[in-house]
């Protein structure tokens, strides 16, 4: 036994015996209370709730049921703070210019046949898995930003597998911030649609009002082909969907430019006279 | 009665999957070299994920949740991914290690990999 596996033996043995100190003496702060909290039974009790629809969201999906209706201000900010980060992102990289003449052909970039084509095929199963995710978000754990996030990964796989120069004729910059753009749209109108239904049915409204509230008779559909849509919350997670996706393949091929195809206008930046 | 035999086809599979963990895991520590750890590996992912996976969505077939199909149609989904990936990284791994010849390519019969590359270089030169 040589002295590395002496330290790492000790570290791990002191960490175990750390952690289960700090587990046994409740070290871990304050041990959380057993009973419901009154905003916890407030959700349980009002999310799905048929027989009393006074504060009830038609969604059997508390979690989706939180963040976009009881909390939809928050998650609305939240995508704001992504958006804003998105367009740092294009900011940053404006100098790049994209290339004109492709001398390599695109069977000599990226990884072998193999990989190309199973690459692929799973592309295909991601967009459909992440489909489902955001489209069910309201029926089962999911929603929106989980599903973009999975969608996500598909130009990921195929800038590694395809190089960034394939990935270049099929999408580009300007088309996923239009796509981005609708997204944001169709979160916006979804958003402000209670407010048009209430003006046309002279009622009150909120602004991201999904089901009636007793001062605010105006409701999205709860139902469409009776099979539970949530009223806003499917129109909101696709539209997050759509959003999400768009704006993290954005940013992974702004990401994945070589440092050459932007270092040259750098270089003249840096002596130019202002 | 098919609820019960889909259940312990089920069980059986995951029985297959803990035990191709456990060879795997054995491989990855007692094989000499990346590359043929690389097989134990793959041992490991496709017997020791795939075949639980598919295991685990006939014993959810067989029980009696409320919507078993889904997560029935869901697990096979994952299985399918991990059956169509496994094989294309472990790919992936290993011609980029013949690539960088960062590890010995021992026990061999035949390198066609390196033909190729040495007569690509034949014809630069």
């Amino acid at each position: 036994m040589n002295t590395k596996t002496v330290i790492s033996l000790l570290v791990i043995i002191s960490s175990l015996l750390a952690i289960s100190y700090a587990i046994a003496d409740q070290a871990t702060g304050v041990i959380p209370q057993t009973g419901l909290r009154n905003l916890a039974s407030f959700y349980l009790e009002n999310t799905l709730n048929p027989s009393n629809k006074s504060y009830w969201t038609a969604s059997p999906e508390a979690t989706s049921a939180i963040v976009w209706d009881y909390r939809g201000f928050d998650t609305f900010f939240e995508t704001s703070v992504f958006y804003l980060a998105i367009v740092g992102c294009t900011l940053v990289f404006e100098l790049y210019e994209p290339p004109k003449s492709k001398t390599t052909k695109q069977t000599e970039l990226g990884l072998t046949i193999i990989v190309k084509v199973i690459t692929k095929i799973v592309g295909i199963l991601i967009v459909c898995v992440s489909a489902s995710i955001a489209l069910h978000g309201q029926l089962t754990p999911g929603g929106g930003f989980q599903g973009g996030a999975a969608l996500a990964v598909l130009p990921i796989l195929f800038i590694i597998t395809m190089s960034r120069f394939a990935l270049d004729r099929k999408v580009n910059d300007t088309s996923m911030i239009i796509i981005r753009a609708l997204g944001l749209c169709g979160i916006g109108i979804t958003v402000i649609l209670p407010l048009f239904l209430g003006f046309i049915t002279n009622n009150n409204a909120y602004i991201i009002q999904n089901q009636m509230k007793p001062d605010a008779l105006v409701s999205l559909p709860s139902t469409i082909a009776d099979k539970m849509m949530g009223g806003s919350l499917w129109m909101l997670n696709v539209s997050e969907y759509i959003a999400v996706g768009a704006g993290f393949t954005l940013a992974f091929l702004l990401l994945s430019l070589p440092e050459r195809s932007f270092k040259k206008i750098l270089e003249e930046e840096k002596y130019a006279t202002y | 009665m098919i609820d019960l035999i889909l259940t312990i086809i089920g069980e059986i599979l995951i029985a297959v999957g803990v035990f191709c963990s456990l060879v795997a895991s054995i491989g990855m520590l007692r094989f000499p070299n990346f590359f043929v750890r690389l097989h134990a590996a793959t041992v490991g992912s496709m017997g020791g994920s795939f075949l639980p996976i598919i295991g685990a969505g006939l014993i959810a077939l067989g029980s009696d949740f409320p919507d078993k199909w889904m997560f029935f149609g869901g697990l096979i989904v994952a299985a399918i991914i991990v059956m169509l990936v496994s094989p294309a990284g472990s790919h992936a791994l290993a011609r980029a290690t013949h690539r960088a010849r960062v590890a010995p390519v021992e026990p061999k019969v035949t390198d066609h990999l390196k033909e190729d590359e040495d007569e690509k270089e034949g014809e630069k030169d």
